[in-house]
């Protein structure tokens, strides 16, 4: 699955919640079923990214020490064979790309591929560590039959560089049998899966060693030969598991498998392929990742107002960047827009070495259509952008940096306002027409005071007041103040009060400008 | 007049000075004694509007509160965002509400320096979502206030810079400049640059501006 990406980016790994639901499927349900079982050979290779022609092998350790166990064509071309030590593997291939196995890695390629199935059937079961069943009976006539069915998975998997061998049976059991052991079959009809079964290999069935050693030393070497044994015996000798797993199989009981459940949350982990410190290309490299979180945004018709971006460094904490938006949105086009605002203000400690994309909750999404006649400036076009315009200021100035206002009952001048989140259609109505300055200074500057006047460049001259403002004792905030209006010599209208306790002093509190 | 000459004003292609070559879009200012000075009668729509003060705190921001007033309240399929980038102090709601403005339609943004500033006008100027936009700033370029004025052209919003007037000394691609300065009598308004008019000078009288008077202008 590795040739088709771009230049800065690996596969992608999806990191899906665990499956939640079991459900019994029956053969003796009502309705039939069909199941094709999907399996990948060379999983463990193909997880890893190569480009054509560079030989790529798998190592993992087992009680034989360090060995090769998986090959691509181009190492197999080399000579390179499952069972060599990584130094004899160099040995035939100096280049080669020699990671190793990595079961996580192949569990997430595997969980995106069945959302990648889901398209074919709304029912995809796993079957860990390379496989997958798909129950297509109902997908069939939609699909053309099974041949055409078959021929456009064979193709969609070629297309995204998986090996697949492909079975299919009126079981589950009896198809990851046929899948392993005699891939290419398709049996439509439950009454010839005891004889297409009869002919399979012991040897290829994926029982433990001991099973198949016992059963050869008995002389059996096929699975009819098993069918023909007294049922108590072979529970006693091979395990009442052997027995049952036979029994699933030819549909005597039925099958209880849990369905893979799509992830209810995006995620997405991306590793760039060099360290990078550079924005620009940050930029590009998180584009397909925004691109991906719409596929899956619009299939779900849901909407995200929360999306968190980690970008992870080689040994200093992640950087996270968290994208608001005042209303579920879907577009790439926007996060990614959004997104550039925040990356000119976030400071890297370090160049990044990998990406994590999650999304926050789904919402739906409200169908909007758009109005074909509109102009720009009309009503649809201006309610549309008009929360867009709140999270592009915020993403360059800061979230507490943008706000609407609102008013508050209160006398106290400073309090007589709030601050509310800007997209507020409710509107408070019109308090008294009081005399009040359109600026107001955070916390009121003293003034000089000559002769008991205030003074500020010249002595100020009072044109109105007193207006008398006594209020708080409730909340230990209380004032008592009179207020007036005053210009200086800059003519300038202030809007001023004095103390009516204490030190009695004058104080500057707006301005009316 | 001459009905050769009117015959010759009829032919298409042929305008007059003193007319405006295109129907402005304009917004009564709410003081008759501007709106006089002004061509098609108000603030022009569309376009980038310099307003200068010696002073901060003279009476720049009560000459557009009638103004802002009629676009809140007005055509609700017209509805947009009045944005005020970076005013020097907090600005207050309760005067803004007293002034009839409409408090819901506000949008209020606080940037650290004048490249932020004059950022976020073009962003909200670009956005299509607002009516108006009032920035502050100080120290720019002749080609950030370009770029501002077109933002405004391109969405028919009011663009209202606000800058001391030791700015007056660059050049400005605005399509009004004014300077105010407040006197005993009242403020004083030079129009310094008026495209589709004539530079000018008018007095707005105390009476029309006193903080404490009766009635706002409504328009």
């Amino acid at each position: 699955m590795a040739v088709r990406q771009q230049s800065l980016i690996l596969p992608e790994q999806e990191v899906y919640q665990p499956p939640n639901s079991t459900v019994l499927l029956s053969q003796h349900a009502r309705r039939p079923q069909l199941w094709l079982a999907l399996r990948l050979p060379q999983l463990p290779v193909e997880v890893f990214p190569a480009t054509d022609g560079q030989a790529l092998a798998v190592v993992a350790t087992s009680t034989g020490g360090r060995s090769v166990q998986f090959c691509n064509p181009a190492a197999r071309r080399l000579g390179l064979r499952p069972g060599l030590t990584p130094g004899a593997a160099f040995v035939l291939a100096p280049n080669l790309h020699l990671p190793e196995r990595s079961p996580w890695r192949e569990q997430q390629v595997l969980q995106r591929l069945a959302g990648w199935a889901s398209q074919y059937t709304s029912l995809v079961s796993l079957e860990p560590p390379d496989g997958l069943l798909l129950e297509i009976h109902g997908s069939l006539r939609l699909f053309g039959g099974l041949s055409r069915l078959w021929q456009l998975l064979e193709q969609d998997l070629a297309s995204r560089g998986h090996r697949v061998e492909m079975a299919v049976a009126p079981t589950a059991q009896a198809a990851l049998w046929l899948a392993r052991g005699a891939p290419g079959s398709q049996v439509e009809k439950a009454h010839l899966l005891t004889s297409v079964l009869s002919r399979l290999s012991l040897q290829r069935l994926n029982w433990p060693k001991r099973v198949v050693k016992t059963l050869d030393e008995m002389g059996l070497r096929q699975l009819g030969d098993c069918l023909r044994l007294p049922r108590e015996g072979f529970a006693r000798r091979l395990g009442a598991e052997r027995l049952a797993e036979l029994d699933r199989a030819l549909g005597r009981i039925p099958e209880a498998r849990s369905t893979w459940v799509p992830p209810s949350r995006f995620s997405l982990s991306v590793d760039l392929n060099t360290e990078c410190m550079d924005r620009e290309r940050l930029m590009r490299a998180i584009r397909p990742l925004f691109e991906q979180l719409q596929r899956y945004l619009v299939v779900r018709q849901s909407g995200i107002q929360l999306v968190e971006l980690k970008l992870c460094h080689l040994r200093a904490p992640a950087s996270t960047v968290v994208l608001r938006l005042l209303s579920p949105g879907y577009q790439a086009e926007h996060f990614h827009a959004l997104l550039g605002g925040h990356m000119e203000r976030i400071a890297l400690p370090e160049p990044v070495v990998s990406l994590v994309l999650r999304s926050g909750r789904l919402q739906p999404l409200a169908a909007v259509s758009g109005d074909l006649l509109a102009s720009r400036q009309s009503m649809g076009g201006r309610g549309l952008s008009a929360g867009r315009l709140v999270e592009c200021l915020r993403a360059r100035l800061g979230r507490r940096a943008v706000y609407g206002v609102g008013l508050q009952q209160d006398y106290r001048p400073d309090r007589a306002w709030r601050r509310v989140e800007p997209v507020t259609t409710q509107e408070s109505g019109y308090p008294a027409q009081l005399c009040r300055p359109l600026w107001l200074l955070e916390s009121p500057i003293p003034l000089r005071q000559q002769l008991g006047w205030p003074w500020q460049e010249g002595r100020l001259r009072i044109q109105a007041g007193p207006e008398r403002i006594e209020s708080g004792w409730w909340d230990d905030a209380d004032i008592s103040r009179d207020y007036y209006l005053a210009r200086n010599a800059y003519q300038q209208w202030l809007w001023i009060y004095r103390e009516r306790q204490g030190t009695r002093r004058w104080y500057l509190h707006g301005l009316f400008a | 007049m001459n009905p050769g000459l009117e015959a010759l004003a009829a032919l298409p292609g042929v305008w007059r000075g003193g007319e405006t070559a295109t129907a402005l879009s304009v917004l009564a200012t709410g003081f008759t004694e501007l709106d006089d000075c002004l061509p098609g009668r108000g603030w022009p729509v569309g376009a980038l509007t310099e307003i200068c003060t010696q002073v901060p705190g003279s009476g720049e921001v009560s000459l557009v509160i009638p103004a802002l007033a009629a676009l809140s309240n007005g055509n609700i399929d017209d509805m947009g965002w009045i944005a005020w980038i970076s005013p020097p102090h907090s600005l207050y709601p309760p005067a803004l509400a007293a002034g009839g403005v409409r408090l819901s339609r506000l949008l209020l943004a606080q940037a650290a320096d004048t490249t932020d500033v004059l950022w976020g006008m073009e962003q909200a100027l670009r956005s299509g979502s607002c009516q108006a936009v009032l920035g502050w700033a100080d120290k720019t370029s002749e080609r950030s206030l370009r770029r501002l004025q077109l933002a405004a052209e391109s969405t028919r919003a009011w663009a209202v810079l606000y800058r001391p007037a030791h700015c007056l000394k660059q050049a400005s691609p605005a399509a009004l400049r004014l300077r105010l300065t407040a006197v005993a009598e009242g403020l004083e308004i030079d129009v310094l640059k008026n495209r589709g008019g004539r530079p000018g000078r008018c007095r707005i009288p105390q009476e029309a501006i006193r903080p404490d008077r009766k009635q706002p202008p409504r328009v």
